[in-house]
């Protein structure tokens, strides 16, 4: 990873033992996801108090269940976030719906403190109602952190598990392609691998004439250094040929899985 | 050593590693149960809710190590971003763990309240000396003019607000018992500490927000105080809030303090980078504010349940100025003597060795 990353969504972070970490961040629109949630279940969660201190209503009076529920909306309403935060390795119930996760900017978890301060400061970002503040400082910043991340130093990742093997039982059915058929350098490089990989596996999110174009691209350079005769026909043929090169130069040992 | 090999090499250490970062995770899995289950582990201190034995922990960080030399070799060759993902994911989750701040317990929290918080208040003086000025200040011009003329009342609340207070303040207390005491300790909890966190979080605005919070709460308090004397109810005013004003004003006058620290920073971060001066500063506003909030839970429990009660006027004023002088006495001494013994001894010189 020791490519410059322009304009995306990875930050990185240098850990004490040299070692520089990559996250990958959360942008806005599962952050909004997240906090839909919080905002419903926190909904939910108010009315079952209401209706529990109405039921005690007969037996205590109406005193002291109306302050349980004000004490109730205070805590909805000012800790809910930060406990869940700093109690929970920086998820909220939402947040972990959506595999988001709150770290401190230097990668570490966060703390009690951390969370707090960052949830306080959720009243500056809603500044002008609808969280205008907050979201024009995600705009502006470079690891789209609003007012409270700035200041409590935190930032929300993508807690995604990455798998290590390729999925190379989509392609066990495939012939490899014998190193007799090639007059080249029977060798792919582990970063055209990926590519030809990113793309099938994005094939089906592209237009159907996209991915062949692409994959004519690809292939020619890839059958060039292999040294394959690869027909000059355009389509499906150029699919299936990076499908068995990625079948063929697939390391076994990833095959196994992690 | 090609990539193969690498890996076949290595992989029984990753796996190790997964299991052993998997167990340390745990007990994060099941969400909601987790979080409670961790909140009482970390008032009572039952358990620590490290799951690991001392020995797993140990391999556990040795295996770290490992994982770190290798994640930073396939970073410097062209090994495929496959598995450098899966490293580096490897690699987070581990820095993660062993990195984790340590668990809070009741310890702290009573060590907080009792030492921390009123000595943090002591070393961020000057915030809190400009943050009592601004919220007494305007407030006693406005009180003192609208004491003399309480017709001027009207510049800055409703006259709706007028009749209710001077209906509120008409007679002593003891004849508006309303026995809602309950119900209005819950609403002060919510509005006092929701208006303090807000005044806090306005810091963020270069300390503007903050300074409009205090001056505004400072000319509408002033002016409701002087507008209940100037219509001859101060003894009755001042019998309900002398009790709970000594908590309930200085946090917000705390509050503010941290406000401005964070304003303060942001403007002026000094010889650091922003950010480096927000770390440490931060860390103050957010313990300070914490802190404050406490103290206003107290003034919602004393303002619900004491300042309404039917004791006489003279026990209200005496308890009244006890309390007062028991803030100034907890913020300006509590927690001095832990500092003493937390500082470092001078080193002894070394002249006395070279001595004959």
């Amino acid at each position: 990873m020791s490519a410059t990353h322009a304009i995306d969504t990875w930050t990185e972070v240098e850990t004490p033992e040299n070692v520089t970490l990559t996250f990958q961040l959360a942008g806005p629109g599962s952050r909004i996801g997240a906090y839909l949630i919080d905002c419903a279940l926190r909904v939910v969660v108010g009315y079952g108090v209401m209706w529990c201190a109405s039921v005690l209503i007969p037996v205590l009076g109406q005193s002291l269940p109306i302050g349980f529920i004000l004490l109730g909306l205070f805590i909805l309403e000012w800790c809910y976030c930060g406990f869940f935060e700093g109690l929970w390795q920086g998820r909220t119930p939402g947040k972990w719906m959506f595999g988001l996760r709150v770290i401190k900017d230097a990668g570490y978890p966060i703390g009690i403190y951390d969370a707090m301060l960052r949830n306080l400061l959720r009243a500056a970002d809603i500044f002008p109602g609808t969280y205008g503040v907050g979201l024009v400082c995600m705009g502006a910043t470079k690891r789209m952190q609003r007012i409270g991340d700035l200041v409590a130093r935190t930032i929300v990742i993508r807690d995604d598990r990455h798998r290590f093997a390729r999925d190379t039982a989509a392609f066990s059915q495939l012939e490899p392609i014998p190193a007799t058929e090639c007059d080249g350098e029977y060798r792919v490089s582990e970063r055209t691998l990926d590519v030809i990989e990113q793309l099938l596996w994005r094939r089906s999110q592209l237009p159907r004439r996209r991915v062949e174009e692409i994959a004519g691209i690809l292939a020619e350079p890839v059958a060039q250094q292999l040294g394959y005769p690869l027909e000059k026909e355009p389509g499906d043929r150029n699919i299936y040929f990076l499908r068995r090169v990625l079948r063929t130069f697939s390391s076994i040992e990833e095959g196994q899985g992690p | 050593m090609t990539r193969d090999q690498f890996i076949r090499r290595r992989r029984p250490d990753w796996r190790r590693f997964e299991i052993l970062v998997a167990e340390a995770e745990s007990k994060n899995r099941s969400p909601l149960m987790v979080v409670l289950l961790n909140l009482w582990r970390r008032l009572s201190q039952a358990a620590k809710p490290q799951s690991l034995s001392g020995n797993e922990i140990a391999e556990l960080s040795a295996l770290y190590r490992g994982l770190c030399f290798d994640l930073s070799l396939i970073q410097s060759r062209d090994w495929g971003t496959s598995m450098s993902r899966y490293l580096n994911d490897l690699a987070a989750r581990g820095h993660n763990v062993l990195y984790s701040s340590p668990p809070g317990s009741m310890q702290a929290v009573v060590a907080f309240v009792l030492g921390e918080f009123p000595a943090l208040v002591r070393a961020n003086g000057r915030y809190f000396l400009l943050a009592l000025i601004l919220f007494v200040v305007p407030g006693a011009i406005c009180g003192t003019v609208v004491a003399r003329d309480p017709s001027l009342a009207g510049r800055v609340m409703p006259g709706m607000y007028q009749m209710m207070f001077d209906h509120m303040y008409e007679e002593s207390v003891s004849e508006r018992q309303q026995h809602m005491e309950g119900a209005m300790a819950g609403f002060y909890v919510r509005n006092n500490v929701g208006v303090a966190f807000r005044c806090f979080a306005m810091g963020a605005f270069a300390g503007i927000g903050t300074v409009i919070t205090l001056v505004y709460n400072s000319i509408f308090l002033g002016t409701v105080t002087g507008y209940v004397i100037g219509r001859g109810h101060g003894a009755n005013f001042l019998e309900f809030v002398i009790g709970h004003g000594s908590f309930e004003l200085t946090a917000i006058v705390i509050s503010g303090a941290a406000g401005l620290i964070i304003g303060h920073t942001l403007i002026h971060p000094g010889q650091r980078s922003r950010a480096d001066a927000i770390r440490d500063r931060g860390l103050v506003a957010v313990k300070l504010v914490l802190g404050a909030g406490v103290m206003l839970c107290v003034a919602a429990i004393l303002e619900a349940f004491w300042s309404p009660s039917l004791f006489p006027f003279n026990v209200k004023m005496i308890v009244g100025v006890m309390l007062w002088i028991s803030v100034i006495l907890y913020l300006g001494f509590a927690g001095r003597s832990r500092k003493r013994a937390g500082r470092i001894e001078e080193p002894t010189p070394l002249t006395r060795e070279f001595a004959p």
